[in-house]
This record gives structure tokens, C-alpha cells and sequence, in this order.
């Protein structure tokens, strides 16, 4: 990798290269990459930009600028590409690639492949290395012994597992927390990692730690593949004549997710983030995020929560482009659906037709069941927001309502019925009898014959809120309705609350 | 015709008449003498059941049956309530996994909820769906809706008045009325289409398995009339 020569023009020594000089590249507030010479004074990745001053009072600090490495990693991918077809910039590593070495047998077999690298990389790096083994990792593990110095090192076939086994544990990928356990339990070589029961490190460390262990036994799913040197990520489609409307928007979206989604799945990645830009006919340009719950690399969730934007947009003037950008990528998760298990569900499906739902309907429209401390039927129970909902019943009640059997295995023949409730008690004119009974009732308009009536069963309450309450209830029944219904009379006269189905 | 083809051609007939059975077993009502009836052992997947009954009869209490069976055998529902009229307390522990399998949307038009079932169905999430209280479909939208059950292999369950049934074809429709309970059972349930027609006698309790007086209290506003006028007065009125 070279970097641009502007920015070094000015720094001290600038005729050595660049990896001889204290130099180092800052994001933010932290050191994110280190020339040899800064290493040598002390200065390391994850530093503060004061810490690195201080151990270095003469490094030259630069920006980390994405554009400036991401085009020179691009041109060195070009470079490679010249010796084999599958060139791959390793992710969030710049200087480092994969690159594919199946197929070389009839013209010179790996070794002249590895010869040719380097010899390209050294027009890069004077002290660039290169390593030929079956595994990615084992490659990159290869190129830190001594050797790769001096020469192209080789991993016979087959040996990938012998070779890791030597080598440092910190040259296997993994998290921080989980690397220090490990050397906290003394273990120091990839060997001894790969020694442990998988199923014992899955158990302590979950699929991370179970990840880091198949690399550590050279099962690594990382391969070469062809690198690209346009930008697959973004792509633009301009509107014939601008739009009021998202509608056609929408069909452009669908097409630029179809080719977007496809060059991340050949990657073997999923869209973490998407970036919608609306260009607007007055030259105004307005970007939303979508952000699904999890990556995903399949287009219908993926176009399902683009819509679900889309659709409380408010357009303020016509839209003349649009860009779609994959602001952000993960790699693919390895969750696998069961065609035998009827009662898989694809979460990402769910979760994209919940964000549709609550876009169009409001939030607030797909809900869960709590129960509240209340004794006036309307308010003991509600309805809250699936995303805001906590789980308001243990699991043992279950048991004690007769909906399920003791050991929750089966339902009961017999559960209780069903309640209706209207969403504000509806208020009614009631005929009654001398003793206060209901005889009939009139309700939307209809004069209903009450042939049954139960009650009164007074419900009164909540008189240290501000909305006390004293009720009358009756049930009746109808011939005429075939209903079991639910009335009440109250200080403000007679109401109808629901009704039994 | 011959004795043998004739045979052939009752069988045909009778898958005909059965619909086209699905691979899936049916989704088991929590009744067994309902899903003795059914095809499939319960309510058939890949299809469209029409359950009817006036208010009252117990339709909601048979569809949260079956929710509640189809939650514990660990599959997802979702009930569009459009009428916006179920009791949360009714609900509350009708998920006996707890595993946010069961979704209830409410929308706020009754006409957007054909839209939500469409959506839900097009997850391939749910084992059964149910649109409560929607309005009669029109035919485009029942075959989309046909469709989109039969690609997910789930169960689309219409809920609605008797007068109401829409004329969707392939679909099953179920209908219950009120009997007297001393014949055997407080619901009659009749498959009028869709299957074999049939008669079953279903024991739905319906309005009296809830206390709604749980606390009790003198209040001024009010008169106190409890015990003043007790149940059957108007019918024994009636009757004189």
C-alpha cells in the first residue's frame, strides 16, 4: 500500500519510505494505523493522539481519510489481479489481501505465483510478505514468521492445523474479552485452542467463541474472489421527469436492492445499514437511514423496511433521483432455516412486516395483552406497543386459569368464554321494569327485547383517582341478538360495555 | 359403467368435494369431536376457513382456542381485530410459551385490515392468521389472499357474522349456532362447504365463566339494588 504523497511531502526525512518514518493515522480522537518506525518508538493502535505525542514527540499525525486508502487499495488490487483472477482487500485491514491460488499448476504451480506477488507488492512495501496455505488464516499466520521476510513462505497441503498450532494464539481473530480468558487459562498457542471440546467453548463463549475455534483448527470460510475496483455499494437511478409521488421510487428501490443484494451475498455479507437519498427537483438533496433489526442479505425484508420508510415520507417537492448506498455491511449470519420444523419463522421476514405495520397503521397497531391494576372491566386489561410490551403474566399462571394443563401439555375442553368490549362504553336507553329490571333496550337505533337479565352486581372503585366510578352491572340476553350482553348503569345513565362470544 | 369405475369416480369426487388435501396436518382446534370433522385433523393449512356465527354464539372463544393450540405447539399466530373489540384480558395468557408468537394488530380502519392479513401472510411467518371482523372481501382480494395462504401453507381464518359469508372459492366454511344444552352441547357447528357436511355438537360455555363484581363497595351515587331484583324476572314475567 502507498500513501498519497501530498500530505508526506512536508513531513521530516521525506525520501526514506513512508514505513521508516514515525508516522501514524488518526480517527477521531485514537491512533488507528502505525508505520514500522512509530511502532518502534512506542506508538500503537488504539493510543490517544496525546499518548502518541508523548511517546513520540516528532510523529506526524494524519487523518484516517477512507477515500485516499480505499483508492490506493484498489490500485493494488488492479496490480494483483495481473498475476491471479480472485484478488480480495481484506476487510477493515488495508495492506492485506486474499488472493486465490487454485489453478496455477500448469503454469508454474503456486510457488511462481507467490514469486510473481512479490514481486508486485515489494513495488509497494520493500518488506512486503507473502504466504501460500490452504486456510486464510493460516496464510496470514504464515506471513509473520521470519521467513516470509525473505522469501514466499509455502504451507504444504493438508498441513494448515500443524502449522497453526505453533503459532501465537493472539494471530487467531477473535474478541478481546475472550482472547484474555483464554490466556488467563493459560493457553498461548492456537494449538492448545483448538485442542479444547467445542462443545465446552461453545457452552463458555457462545457462537463467538466457537467461531474463533474453527479457526483455529484452519476452518476458515473466508476465500478470494474477484476483486472490483467501482464502488457495488451505491447505486443512482435517475427519474425521466420528477415525480410528485414515491411510487416510482419505489420500483427503482426494488431493482438497485436486487443488484445490491446480490453483490453482497457473492461477498458473503448482509446489508446492516441502507441509505436512501431522495434528490428533489429544487436541487435539495434528503437522505433517511434504514436500519433493519438484524443484517440481512435477502431483498424482500430488505425492500419491505425501505418501503416501510417510504412510507411516512412526506415529499415537500418532486423527487428527480434517487441513490440507494449500503451504508453499512456484517457478515452473513450463519442462523439456517429448518424445513422440518414447521414452526421455524424467518425473523427478519417478521420483523420487516412489524416496521411495515407500524408505518402505515401507526405505532400502537400491533400489540401485546397486559393486565392492569384496575377493577372497571375497560381499564383491567390493555394493549401496548409489541415493542414496548413486558411480558406482564409469569408462565406459571398459565397453569391456574384452566386454559392449559398442569404441565402447560394440553388445552382444557373447558376455557373461559370471551369478552368484547366496546372501546368507550356506548350509551343506551333502557325500558325497565318496576323493580329496575331491563326490558328493553335501544341501541344504534334499534329497540332490542331483553328476554334474561342478571343483576345487579355493583362495581365501585377508584375513588382516590380522579375518575371514581360506581356501577350497576347486568347481563342480558337476547333471543333477538343471540347475544350475552354486558350493561351498566352508572351516574350518567345506562351504557353498553360488550358482549360474551 | 362399470362397478370399479364408478368406485374411481366417487373417490374423485370425494377429494373434490374434501378440497385439495395439504402435506401439513391440520391446526387442532383444542375439540376433538370439531377436529374429527375437519380435514386434516383441525383446521386445514394452505386454505381459507369461514367460521360464522352471530355475536355471542362463541366464535371468539372456539378462534382463542385455537390460538392458544397453535401457540403451545410452539407456532406463531396473528389475529387482525378490526373491530378493535377483544377483552386484553382475555389475552393475556393465551401464549403459553412466551415467546412474542402471538401478534395481534389493530388496525384503525376495519377496511386496511384485508392489508395486514395480506402482509402477515406474506412473511410465511404465521401458522395461522386470523381476520376478525373485517368486511365482506371482494373476490380480487379473497384470491390474493387464497394465494398468498396456500404459498405459505398457513391458515386463513375469517371471522364473521352468519349473514356475511363471502363466496370464496376453495375455502371452508364453518358455521355455528346456538342449541339448547340439554341435546348435548351448547353450539352446533356445521361444515356447510369445503368438506363433508356434517353436524357436531360443540360444549361452549359463553357468558358465564366471569366475576365481573371482584370488589364491592357502598357508594352514595348509586343506589344499592343488589338482591332487589335477582335473575329471570323478565322471563318470568314474560311467561305470565
Amino acid at each position: 500500500m502507498q500513501l498519497a504523497q501530498g500530505p508526506l511531502a512536508d513531513v521530516p526525512n521525506a525520501n526514506a519510505h513512508w514505513d521508516a518514518r514515525t508516522i501514524a493515522l488518526f480517527e477521531s480522537t485514537r491512533i488507528r494505523a502505525v508505520t514500522a518506525a512509530a511502532t518502534q518508538s512506542g506508538v500503537r493502535v488504539a493510543m490517544t493522539v496525546a499518548q502518541a505525542r508523548s511517546k513520540c514527540a516528532t510523529i506526524t499525525l494524519l487523518p484516517w481519510d477512507t477515500a485516499v486508502i480505499a483508492r490506493e487499495v484498489a490500485r493494488a488490487s488492479a496490480a494483483f489481479l495481473s498475476a491471479s483472477p480472485q484478488v480480495s482487500p481484506v476487510r477493515d485491514a488495508p495492506g492485506t489481501w486474499w488472493i486465490g491460488a487454485d489453478g496455477f499448476e500448469s503454469i508454474g504451480g503456486e510457488r511462481a505465483l507467490a514469486t510473481a506477488l512479490l514481486a508486485l507488492a515489494r513495488v509497494w512495501h520493500p518488506r512486503a510478505r507473502v504466504a501460500i496455505a490452504d486456510s486464510c488464516i493460516t496464510a496470514h499466520a504464515a506471513t509473520w514468521s521470519a521467513r516470509a521476510a525473505t522469501e514466499p513462505l509455502h504451507i504444504t497441503h493438508g498441513g494448515d492445523r500443524d502449522y497453526l498450532a505453533r503459532v501465537p494464539i493472539a494471530l487467531v481473530p477473535m474478541d478481546v474479552d475472550l482472547r484474555e480468558a483464554l490466556v488467563a487459562l493459560g493457553l498461548r498457542t492456537v494449538g492448545a485452542f483448538a485442542a479444547l471440546d467445542p462443545l465446552e467453548v461453545e457452552r463458555r463463549w457462545g457462537s463467538d467463541g466457537l467461531t474463533a475455534w474453527r479457526l483455529a483448527c484452519a476452518d476458515d470460510p473466508r476465500r478470494a474472489s474477484l476483486a472490483r475496483t467501482d464502488d457495488p455499494r451505491t447505486i443512482v437511478h435517475e427519474l425521466s421527469t420528477s415525480s410528485p409521488t414515491l411510487e416510482p421510487v419505489l420500483f427503482l428501490l426494488r431493482a438497485s436492492l436486487d443488484r445490491l443484494v446480490r453483490h453482497l451475498a457473492a461477498d458473503g455479507l448482509a446489508a446492516a445499514a441502507l441509505t436512501i437519498t431522495l434528490t428533489l427537483d429544487d436541487g435539495r438533496t434528503v437522505t433517511r437511514e434504514v436500519r433493519p433489526a438484524r443484517p440481512i442479505a435477502r431483498v424482500v425484508p430488505l425492500f419491505e423496511r425501505c418501503r416501510a420508510t417510504l412510507d411516512t415520507w412526506t415529499l415537500d417537492a418532486p423527487v428527480a433521483a434517487v441513490e440507494l448506498r449500503v451504508s453499512e455491511t456484517a457478515h452473513s449470519a450463519a442462523e439456517q432455516g429448518d424445513l422440518l420444523a414447521s414452526a421455524w419463522r424467518d425473523p427478519a421476514a417478521a420483523e420487516a412486516a412489524l416496521a411495515r405495520l407500524r408505518a402505515t397503521l401507526g405505532a400502537g397497531s400491533v400489540v401485546r395483552p397486559v393486565t392492569r391494576d384496575s377493577h372497571a372491566p375497560e381499564r383491567a386489561g390493555g394493549w401496548v406497543d409489541v415493542e414496548q410490551a413486558a411480558r406482564a403474566v409469569p408462565m406459571d399462571a398459565l397453569n391456574s386459569n384452566g386454559m392449559h394443563g398442569a404441565n402447560g401439555a394440553t388445552a382444557s375442553a373447558r376455557p373461559f368464554p370471551a369478552a368484547r368490549l366496546l372501546e368507550t362504553p356506548e350509551q343506551i336507553a333502557i325500558t325497565t321494569d318496576r323493580h329496575g329490571t331491563p326490558m328493553q333496550m335501544h341501541w344504534r337505533g334499534r329497540r332490542i327485547l331483553l328476554q334474561r337479565a342478571d343483576g345487579p352486581e355493583r362495581l365501585s372503585g377508584e375513588w382516590w383517582h380522579a375518575a371514581p366510578f360506581a356501577r350497576d352491572y347486568w347481563r342480558c340476553e337476547s333471543d333477538e341478538l343471540g347475544q350475552d350482553l354486558l350493561l351498566y348503569r352508572d351516574a350518567g345513565g345506562w351504557r353498553l360495555q360488550g358482549w360474551y362470544d | 359403467m362399470s362397478l370399479a369405475a364408478l368406485q374411481d369416480l366417487r373417490q374423485q369426487l370425494a377429494a373434490v368435494v374434501a378440497g385439495t388435501p395439504s402435506a401439513t396436518p391440520g391446526l387442532p382446534t383444542g375439540l376433538s369431536a370439531l377436529d374429527a370433522v375437519l380435514p386434516g385433523g383441525g383446521l386445514p393449512r394452505g386454505r381459507i376457513t369461514e367460521l360464522l356465527a352471530p355475536a355471542g354464539v362463541g366464535k371468539t372463544t372456539l378462534a382463542r382456542m385455537l390460538a392458544a393450540t397453535t401457540l403451545l405447539s410452539g407456532q406463531a399466530v396473528a389475529w387482525v381485530d378490526a373491530t378493535r373489540t377483544l377483552d386484553p384480558r382475555d389475552w393475556v395468557t393465551v401464549d403459553p410459551t412466551g415467546s412474542d408468537a402471538l401478534w395481534v394488530v389493530r388496525p384503525g380502519e376495519a377496511s386496511r385490515a384485508p392489508w395486514c392479513a395480506d402482509l402477515l401472510l406474506r412473511t410465511g411467518s404465521f401458522a395461522l392468521v386470523v381476520l376478525d371482523g373485517a368486511p365482506v372481501l371482494p373476490r380480487a382480494v379473497a384470491v390474493r389472499l387464497s394465494q398468498l395462504t396456500r404459498d405459505a401453507d398457513a391458515s386463513l381464518l375469517l371471522l364473521g357474522e352468519g349473514s356475511r359469508a363471502s363466496e370464496i372459492g376453495g375455502a371452508l366454511r364453518l358455521v355455528l349456532k346456538r342449541r339448547d344444552p340439554r341435546t348435548g352441547g351448547s353450539v352446533l357447528a356445521t361444515v356447510e362447504k369445503g368438506g363433508p357436511h356434517q353436524h357436531v355438537p360443540l360444549q361452549l360455555e359463553v357468558g358465564h365463566g366471569r366475576d365481573i363484581a371482584r370488589r364491592v363497595c357502598a357508594h352514595p351515587e348509586v343506589p344499592d339494588r343488589r338482591g332487589a331484583a335477582r335473575t329471570g324476572t323478565a322471563r318470568r314475567r314474560a311467561q305470565r
